[in-house]
């Protein structure tokens, strides 16, 4: 019969051509063909062991099979069926096939293409099976696998077809009407290896969307036959449709017509992003954040809205004994078990009773997959858990080896009554299920999640503003000035929060309350279940004494260990350590944060806004690729998948991380959980782009760069997740780099402003709650952040960050006294106060040259500089641009340049300069030539500082080094060499507002010329420490750095850390080795043995860094 | 002999060449448009940077005294001095290489040049790198004599020269090579096209990858318009 085999295959390839040319030859051969058969088919019979289960059965074998086409075709003669050399649409019942390329697919729409074990095991049976079980693809019907899948999307390159991983389709019955280009949708991978016939009902988990239900109630009985089964093995969501069924809360995932691959791609992640509706709890944080400040802005630009709840505790005050006033008062508000009770709200039968929140909702057994070995995977887990714990008791080993084993589905929430039986959060079901045999599941119900939450921030929002949202069920709220106006105490709040929210809601919410954040978080644990609790401060020493390291809020598993490793177990244990020791042990943040928190101190404020640090997007489940291609196209529609987030908080960032989660080597290749990743390792890398991007493709590139850096297998990748870091506002600073002077100059809104009086700017800072409506406020690219949307709010932030705010504030000598005296007291003491502080820690003011070489180009009230008092000091060969008004900056806003030598002044340029900006420029450099640079330069005194808005900014940035300077926010030090002949190019942004804004129609001339200049691509800025990038700078200031303190700050020492590591990103080791080898000499020198230990904790941190990056280490002499 | 002083003054013409056509560029505002489009900048940097290297190898081979001193002669380079060697064969190798590194540098593919010194075993016991990155857009606006590309290259040839001070001695007979990190995907044209016949570029093995307990040591690093350059020395620690 090999005969047949080639005229199939020429058929095949003929296609089209062999069916439309059906004349009479074909169909004489056809019919002898025919006719062969039943000769041959009753000789067959005759000779025995026949039977006439495939009576009616008429295949067309397609494509290498095994068996043999030959074999089944003795199999269809001996037991009454049909064999067709020639595919008949009309009378060929079942194509029989084990691969099918992707056109033959759409082709054959609408026919059984049925795997040919389907023969075989009917032979074997005796009966004709159901061809259901065997089909090779699944044709799905109607709306819910309308979808794409990642694999078809490559079906030109084709690879995976050849790949031992096929790409087997599920059928369906009833589903010859699908549609067409329905039919390569689900996304479906089988193992053809004969151990993976023992399959399960496929557990989708997580997602108890209809789409799998569907599936598992169409194909659940079934699959427990042996030898059957595919394997269901994708993500349900993958498979939906992408433009309809999208729940109204994630935005709709972006699909153009065009560009198919891409949207296919990308559709898969925005798509898992808007069903996954774990993604979207967990997003709602910052809905209900912007839930809150909506309503502070509408509080703002409405007035006083009377808050209803607030109104009504008004009335009720007087029944309220009034417990004097509280100096402060947080409010920690946590729904009890949240998910739990939302799922037995309205199931008064299962109150009272162990309830568990989770997607399995069976017996807690599930059959085992192939590939899976849960086993090993409990192992591990219990290992690293008995890690951490020795004293854990081996867990009852599994005993059953049958194809069941226990649930992976995690729980998700529980009742009390389950806790109490030993259930806890984020344990697997089939374990609880057998600490607690009771314990009844409770489907996941996200609309009542979301309608309760909503429901209980409106009720708090009936109360105050000052809200600060944690997560959908747990919120912070700052009750000082609530309380101090109603008059009433915290406890009687707290009741009334706590009816309000039940009666609205009908479920419980447990309310502590504490002088901070800290003390309210650990208060809400005494007051669970249903209750509230108020930890005074006289009961706090003893109460936190008794705590265990591990409930303070950031002390997690690893942290624990490592602290009971130091002999710490309880906070009291841990107010014995020394914080230097806890900083050496975590790292300076962590340490202090550890040393303040085992002592109930905490600072932090209710924030009703938070600063983005990062954006990103990631999976871990039912990550399984076949090939690099798909990783990539994964990746790039991940990178989408970011950049629609970015877009979304108005952000771009310049820092790229690919993480990826790989199986660990030696852990099964299915994991037990199903679609899980299984045990893994985690790796990261990173990446610093030119500039902060905020789009899809460029950080695609980058991340499919770094993923290939990685080498790694794409089939072993479980999990894979883009970050984006330093973030900036996108709005401000792109439009700054591509606005020409030009522009800047026409455009509106932009009057010129005389240079402020210093004297009467200076103490702006500290009279903070003034806004100030500054123009150049969107010029300045150094502020990404002030959009006018959030200035509204920032008062708020001045208000509550004043008390504490350090600002540097100028020399006694320089502060106009009448200023000083029309200040409110308590403002005035302070200024007096750290002048005395001043005096006793000498100034660490150090120079911040801007840029080594800038054009000769300064502007500005340059005069009244050089006029001023700062002359004297100010190194020579410098100039200083003053630029008025830069937000969030109380420091010294000038920015001193370095000129460059005299030769390399563009003649042409000089002349085009005002007349008075010739005389300063020639009498700078006249003093280049006398004078010799010095040190000390009093630049850091409050020059002019107008900083109404973003204080709390300030308090940071001065927190970490009073040497900061302003000039380091600036894009600034271009190379030497770049000096081009357009000063313009080499200006920062701001720097050109200003230029054009005080040398008005003088520089003219220039404008026609600059936009053309001005590159694309801006120069990437040098590193730099506080401001400073020139060697002699940087020597400078660790030389006062190290010689004037005697104990080195831990945010100064992280700082140079950061610059160090900012010169191995910049790739210049070799300053990094003489910064390096500098403070070697200096700090090794210092009597302090403090910094020598600060120089081991740089090196090691840079060692470690130069280690990641060139894989050695520096070689220190 | 006669070929190394030959090549250096092809060189020279290059940049002669080049200048040229750049300081016409600065003068005149829409020629540089129309010469920009024309004119392979990528070539340009290709060419500095392949002739930078060329004396940079022979002066490190002389300083790590790879071979006998005899056989190098003092050239002037860069307005300093510098050792070319004049054994021919030895010359051929460098040229020949460098003539293959360069459509890489080119086309900005190569990320890393390393000139590895290798033991009588062929473990390396140090190997010069020179990372090599373009900035994004290439511009020759400003320096128009590249002035400043030569000073800045001066200075690593000067640095190469005294880099033994900070290099432990290496043990008798060794030998070098050429390495090229390329960036990705840069390894398939790289075996399509090859510049000269029979002198390909091979996957470097392992063992010549493989340094045990490498030390680094940066030499010198520059910034300019057309090329990022920075030079470091990975040093075995152990090398005897």
């Amino acid at each position: 019969m090999s005969r047949d085999g080639s005229s199939k295959k020429r058929a095949n390839a003929g296609d089209d051509n062999g069916w439309a040319q059906r004349g009479g030859y074909m169909a004489a051969k056809v019919s002898k063909l025919h006719e062969q058969f039943h000769l041959d088919a009753r000789e067959k019979q005759k000779e025995g062991g026949g039977s006439q289960i495939f009576h009616g059965v008429a295949i067309y074998v397609n494509g290498y099979t095994d068996p043999s086409a030959d074999e089944l075709r003795r199999l269809m003669m001996l037991h009454g069926g049909q064999f067709h050399v020639y595919y008949s649409r009309s009378i060929t019942t079942h194509i029989i096939a084990s691969n099918l390329p992707n056109n033959k697919i759409k082709e054959l729409k609408g026919e059984k293409v049925v795997r040919p074990a389907w023969i075989t095991d009917s032979v074997k049976a005796g009966c004709l099976l159901s061809y259901l079980q065997y089909q090779l693809y699944a044709k799905q019907k109607g709306l819910n696998f309308a979808g794409v899948s990642l694999l078809q999307n490559h079906e030109g390159a084709g690879p995976s077809h050849g790949l031992p991983k096929q790409n087997l389709l599920l059928n369906r019955p009833s589903s010859k009407e699908a549609a067409p280009g329905r039919m390569n949708g689900g996304l479906h991978h089988e193992k053809t290896s004969s151990d993976c016939r023992s399959t399960s009902a496929p557990t989708p988990h997580h997602d108890p969307s209809t789409t799998a239900a569907d599936l598992v109630s169409h194909q659940g009985p079934q699959h427990n036959h042996p030898g059957t089964g595919p394997v269901y093995h994708s993500n349900p969501t993958r498979t939906r449709p992408l433009s309809d069924q999208n729940p109204p809360v994630a935005g709709a995932p972006s699909s153009k017509p065009s560009a198919k691959l891409m949207v296919q791609t990308g559709g898969i992640i925005s798509e898992y992003y808007s069903h996954s509706r774990f993604h979207q709890i967990s997003t709602w944080r910052i809905g209900f954040s912007e839930y809150v400040n909506e309503l502070h802005s509408k509080r703002r630009t409405a007035g006083d809205v009377p808050l209803p709840g607030k109104e009504r505790l008004r009335r009720c005050a007087p029944q309220f004994p009034s417990q004097g006033c509280v100096k402060s008062c947080i409010l920690h508000v946590d729904m009890d078990c949240f998910f739990a009770s939302v799922g037995i709200r309205d199931r008064p039968d299962l109150k009272g009773k162990p309830v568990a929140v989770t997607s399995n909702r069976g017996p807690g057994r599930v059959a085992l997959r192939p590939g899976a070995n849960p086993q090993l995977e409990q192992q591990y887990y219990q290992r690293k858990r008995s890690n951490a714990d020795p004293g854990v008791s081996p867990m009852s080993e599994s005993r059953e080896q049958d194809t069941s084993v226990l649930s992976m589905a995690e729980i998700a929430s529980c009742s009390y009554e389950a806790r109490a039986a030993g259930v806890r959060n984020g344990m697997f079901f089939g374990k609880a299920k057998q600490l607690c045999p009771a314990l009844q599941s409770v489907p996941y119900d996200f609309e009542a999640y979301k309608e309760v939450a909503m429901a209980m921030y409106e009720t708090l929002a009936s109360y105050t503003h000052d809200i600060e949202a944690l997560s959908c069920d747990e919120v912070l709220i700052d009750a000082t000035t609530l309380l101090l106006e109603l008059g009433i105490g915290p406890e009687d709040l707290a009741r009334a929060i706590r009816e309000d929210i039940k009666e609205k809601t009908g479920c419980s919410a447990s309310v502590g309350m504490g002088s901070n954040i800290l003390l309210a978080r650990l208060a809400t644990r005494k007051a669970k279940p249903d209750g509230h609790y108020m930890l005074r401060s006289e009961e706090v020493d003893d109460f936190i004494r008794e705590l265990s390291v591990t409930s303070l809020p950031g002390v997690g598993p690893v942290m624990g260990r490592k602290l009971s490793g130091m002999g710490v177990k309880t906070c009291g244990d841990l107010q014995h350590v020394a914080q230097s020791q806890l900083q050496k042990a975590f790292g300076p943040r962590t340490g202090q944060t550890l040393f303040r928190f085992c002592r109930g101190l905490d600072e932090r404020l209710v924030r009703y806004e938070k600063e983005r640090k990062s954006v990103s997007a990631e999976m871990n489940y039912n990550i399984r690729f076949t090939g690099a291609e798909e990783a990539e196209a994964f990746l790039t529609s991940l990178s989408s998948e970011v950049q629609r987030r970015l877009q979304e908080a108005g952000q771009r960032g310049r820092r790229v991380t690919l993480k990826v989660m790989v199986r660990k080597a030696g852990a099964p290749a299915e994991s037990a959980k199903y679609g899980g990743h299984g045990i893994c390792d985690h790796l990261a890398r990173t990446v610093t782009l030119a500039q902060a991007t905020d789009s899809g493709p460029l950080i695609a590139s980058a991340v499919v760069k770094l993923y290939h850096a990685m080498k790694l297998p794409a089939q072993e990748l479980r999990g894979v997740g883009i970050q984006v870091q330093q973030l900036e506002g996108a709005r401000s600073a792109p439009e700054n780099h591509k606005r020409s002077i030009k522009e800047m100059l026409l455009g509106p809104g932009l009057p010129a402003r005389p240079p402020p009086d210093p004297g009467s700017e200076q103490v702006k800072p500290t009279a903070s709650g003034l806004p100030s409506g500054s123009p150049p406020l969107q010029l300045s690219p150094a502020e990404p952040v002030p959009g006018t949307s959030r200035d509204p709010h920032t008062p708020h932030h001045a208000r509550t960050t004043r008390l504490n705010l350090s600002i540097e504030v100028p020399s006694p000598s320089q502060v106009d006294r009448s200023v000083l005296e029309a200040l409110p007291a308590d403002l005035r003491e302070q200024v007096e106060q750290s002048w005395t502080r001043r005096d006793r820690r000498p100034s660490n003011a150090l120079h911040h040259a801007a840029g080594p070489s800038s054009p000769p180009f300064g502007s500005g009230p340059l005069s009244d500089l050089l006029s001023g008092s700062a002359l004297s000091v100010r190194p020579a060969g410098t100039l200083l641009l003053e630029i008025p008004n830069q937000p969030g900056h109380s420091g010294p806003t000038g920015i001193v340049l370095e000129l460059p030598d005299f030769s390399q002044v563009d003649p042409d340029v000089f002349a085009a300069l005002p007349r008075e900006l010739q005389d300063e420029l020639r009498s700078a450099y006249h003093r280049k030539q006398n004078a010799q640079p010095q040190a000390k330069n009093p630049l850091l005194q409050l020059k002019q500082p107008e900083a109404g808005v973003g204080v709390a900014r300030v308090k940071r940035r001065y927190k970490r080094k009073n040497a900061v300077s302003p000039a380091k926010k600036v894009p600034s030090p271009q190379k030497r060499h770049v000096t081009g002949n357009s000063p313009a190019k080499v200006l920062p942004p701001s720097m050109r507002s200003r230029e054009v804004m005080d040398n008005g129609p003088s520089t003219s001339s220039l404008n026609q010329e600059t936009p053309e200049v001005l590159s694309p691509f801006p120069p990437r800025a040098a590193p730099t420490l506080a401001g400073a990038s020139e060697m002699t700078d940087i020597r400078t200031l660790l030389r006062e750095w190290v010689t004037s303190i005697s104990e080195p700050m831990e945010e100064d020492v992280l700082q140079v850390v950061k610059y160090c590591t900012d010169l191995i990103e910049d790739k210049d080791l070799e300053k990094l080795d003489l910064v390096i080898k500098y403070m070697k000499r200096l700090m090794q020198q210092s009597e302090e043995s403090v910094w020598s230990m600060a120089f081991d904790f740089i090196l090691d941190n840079v060692q470690m860094v130069v280690q990641q990056a060139y894989g050695s280490t520096l070689k220190m002499a | 002999m006669l070929n190394i002083s030959l090549l250096i003054l092809n060189f020279t013409m290059k940049i002669k060449r080049y200048l040229y056509i750049y300081s016409l560029t600065t003068s005149c505002k829409f020629y540089r448009l129309s010469i920009a489009q024309d004119l392979n900048f990528g070539q340009v940097v290709a060419d500095i940077l392949c002739e930078f290297l060329e004396v940079a190898i022979h002066l490190i081979l002389y300083v790590r005294e790879v071979y006998p001193s005899g056989i190098f002669q003092k050239k002037k380079k860069y307005n300093v001095p510098v050792q070319m060697s004049c054994h021919p064969e030895l010359n051929q190798y460098i040229q020949d290489t460098l003539q293959c590194v360069k459509p890489l540098i080119e086309k900005n593919d190569a990320e890393k040049v390393a000139v590895v010194i290798m033991d009588k075993e062929h473990h390396p016991v140090e190997r010069f790198v020179f990372e090599i990155s373009q900035p994004p857009l290439l511009s020759i606006s400003s320096d128009t004599l590249l002035s400043h590309v030569e000073q800045l290259l001066r200075a690593f040839i000067l640095k190469i020269s005294v880099c033994d001070a900070v290099l432990n001695s290496n043990p008798p007979g060794c030998s070098f090579t050429v390495l090229v990190h390329t960036r990705e995907a840069a390894t398939r044209n790289m075996e399509k096209v090859q510049v000269i016949k029979d002198f390909p570029w091979i996957v470097a093995d392992e063992q010549e990858v493989h340094m045990p307990e490498p030390r680094l040591i940066p030499l010198k690093t520059m910034t300019s318009e057309i090329v990022k350059m920075q030079l470091y020395v990975e040093e075995r620690a152990q090398k005897t």
